[in-house]
């Protein structure tokens, strides 16, 4: 077929009309194709770490962890974007407290995780969680001024004691 | 198509756990004594009739030997595919033009938001997929050669999914109303038959066995720009619960046309009007809108052939049909405007939108506008339609990690739920396995805080 056939071909009402569906149908094939391929594309990477899976919410993902041997206590990155805007060094338990999940934490705690295995935990649950003292062992506290922000919060807790 | 979409979903549904809430409590109610103590259990007084839904899930359940998650999904992934090839099926392709339709109609029977209901939740099994299933065979029968066999699979089927849901009354809808458009593949006995079914299941609902209808205090429910709870909506519709319950049908309606209001709210006008317009939701308004447009303008020049009682083409007569049952669909949710409620008529508008495309693809519905400007308004609406369909896969994601979630948080909801009673060695082992499974079988959830899949994919569904 030459080029001035293809064209009135693609002229003709039944092939216009179709156009649309096909381009559609193309649009998502596409979409499967990077679902297979690259599955984060339209979303985010998946968790690396139990402190990241805390971070983001995932409380299935962080039990798959620990099921699978990783260290509930450990030290994990947790990338930007999770908890604030910057990157952060934190255990799984202080990673609950910065990202304000009560239940989240009681569930780390039930799991085996070791408060005083966390040098942070306790100063940060005064700096921005409060609510979560009780699970630390500590009495409740209400909050002296606003919620620190979660990069704020460990930059004043660095030097802080482990609890006792 | 319909195999290779069923299946495509059906990996994504796979991964999906039984979810604790709502199903859970199923499992208490079916592990002990045997199919026929469960159906006779469940014909009851009360607002609910629905032996079939729960004497499903025992019959699953005790399939599964114990294996819940593959077998249940497993049944659902099945079912999605009997209701795509009967979806199918009632397309009745003919041309190549037509062909390219259906990768549409497929994208709008499972991108609609009415579906959703249908494929997300488990429940463990889900009973708006059973009806939609019941509702594509029903105009499947209909259009058949007319046997005797057709005739008592029509009011079987009618029987099976009245009482597997409420709902299922709509297939009655669908028999009659394709008799009425010209359709004899059910015979006039067997429509007859039909209708003094829907009569008998009246009496023996409401006056044999006492049972009510719900009412203004069984769940809170959407109204105007917001969800009234039990409490509000006793103070405000108590007395006279009428405009509420016509303010439900007017809605259902409407969700099916234009994709708005949802639950009964109306949170697309809200957006607009205060100038902060989600690009998912403007997408499904659009697409559905434009979508209703066609089949409007189609139902326009058509209308004075109809008032005769002609209907020359299938096109025709799916449009009819799909009004009929938009408007015995509505009814079901004058007290609550549900969107799965509502997904009997989110499938007939998928084929009477499929058919009335057909028309305009094959030159033979004759059109008025240029075809450069239909081809663009084609493109609109198709391209809207399957971002939908992609959304649905996405949600898919979702409810996979929020039903892990659900159960790494087991504890929690057990507290709420207040049980009165410890569970048996039985329960505490069906809970157990659940869990496990859940767990077990690593979350892959996608979702990030504000990515783009967030801003154009309906995952509130």
């Amino acid at each position: 077929m030459n080029k001035g056939a293809l064209f009135a071909r693609l002229r003709e009402p039944a092939v216009l009309l179709t156009m649309g569906p096909v381009l559609a149908t193309g649009l998502v094939a596409l979409y499967l194709l990077i679902e297979t391929v690259r599955p984060w594309t339209l979303a985010a990477r998946p968790p690396d770490t139990i402190a990241e899976a805390v971070a983001w919410g995932n409380a299935a993902q962080a039990l798959e962890m620990m099921a699978r041997g990783a260290d509930v206590d450990a030290v994990s990155h947790v990338r930007p974007g999770l908890i604030d805007v910057v990157a952060f060094d934190v255990t799984p338990v202080e990673a609950a407290i910065l990202s304000r999940q009560i239940e989240m934490t009681a569930l780390l705690l039930r799991s085996g995780a070791d408060p005083t295995r966390s040098r942070l935990a306790v100063c940060l649950a005064r700096a921005r969680f409060p609510q979560a003292l009780p699970l630390l062992g500590q009495p409740e506290s209400d909050l002296e001024g606003p919620v620190a922000h979660a990069d704020e919060a460990v930059a004043a807790c660095s030097g802080a004691q482990p609890p006792r | 198509m319909a195999v290779v979409s069923a299946g495509i979903m059906g990996v994504f549904l796979l991964r999906i756990p039984i979810q604790l809430s709502d199903s859970y409590t199923e499992f208490q109610s079916v592990y002990e004594g045997s199919l026929m103590d469960t159906l006779r259990s469940q014909f009851q007084a009360g607002p609910y009739l629905r032996p079939f839904r729960r004497g499903l899930i025992k019959v699953v359940y005790e399939l599964s030997g114990g294996n819940y998650q593959p077998w249940f999904r497993g049944f659902q992934v099945a079912q999605l595919l009997v209701l795509l090839l009967l979806v199918v099926g009632a397309l009745r392709v003919r041309t190549k033009a037509a062909a390219a339709m259906v990768p549409v109609t497929l994208a709008m029977v499972l991108g609609i938001h009415t579906f959703s209901g249908a494929i997300l939740e488990g429940l463990p099994i889900n009973h708006f997929l059973t009806i939609l299933i019941c509702c594509a065979a029903a105009i499947n029968l209909s259009r058949a050669r007319p046997s005797w066999l057709v005739d008592i699979a029509a009011v079987v089927l009618l029987v099976f999914a009245m009482l597997t849901i409420e709902s299922g009354l709509v297939v009655a809808a669908v028999l009659v109303a394709s008799y009425l458009v010209g359709y004899r593949g059910v015979s006039v006995w067997a429509v007859g038959a039909v209708v003094l079914t829907v009569g008998v299941y009246a009496y023996g609902r409401f006056v044999w066995l006492g049972g009510s209808t719900p009412d203004l205090g069984e769940r809170s429910a959407g109204f105007g720009f917001r969800v009234l709870d039990t409490g509000e909506l006793i103070r405000r519709f108590g007395p006279n619960p009428l405009p509420f319950y016509l303010y439900n049908f007017v809605s259902a309606i409407s969700a099916v046309l234009f994709a708005e209001p949802r639950g009964g709210v109306w949170v697309f006008v809200d957006t607009v009007l205060r100038g902060r317009i989600e690009l998912w939701r403007l997408i499904t308004v659009v697409s559905s809108t434009a979508m209703t447009g066609v089949l409007l303008a189609f139902a326009a020049q058509r209308l004075g052939r109809w008032r005769r009682g002609v209907f020359d083409s299938d096109a025709d007569r799916m449009v009819v049909i799909f009004a009929g049952v938009l408007l015995g669909n509505a009814v079901f949710a004058f007290a609550y405007a549900k969107d799965a409620i509502l997904g009997p008529a989110g499938l007939f508008y998928a084929l009477a939108a499929s058919a009335v495309l057909q028309q305009f693809v094959t030159g033979v519905a004759g059109l008025r506008l240029p075809h450069r400007a239909l081809a663009f308004a084609m493109t609109i609406v198709a391209c809207g339609w399957s971002i939908r369909l992609m959304g649905i896969h996405y949600s898919l994601q979702v409810r996979e990690g929020s039903t892990r979630n659900e159960w790494a948080y087991y504890e929690e909801w057990e507290r709420k739920q207040h049980f009165e009673e410890p569970f048996t060695a039985m329960e505490t082992q069906i809970l157990n396995a659940l869990r496990r499974q859940a767990i077990r079988g690593g979350s892959r959830v996608r979702r990030a805080p504000n990515g783009l899949a967030d801003r154009v994919f309906d995952i509130t569904q």
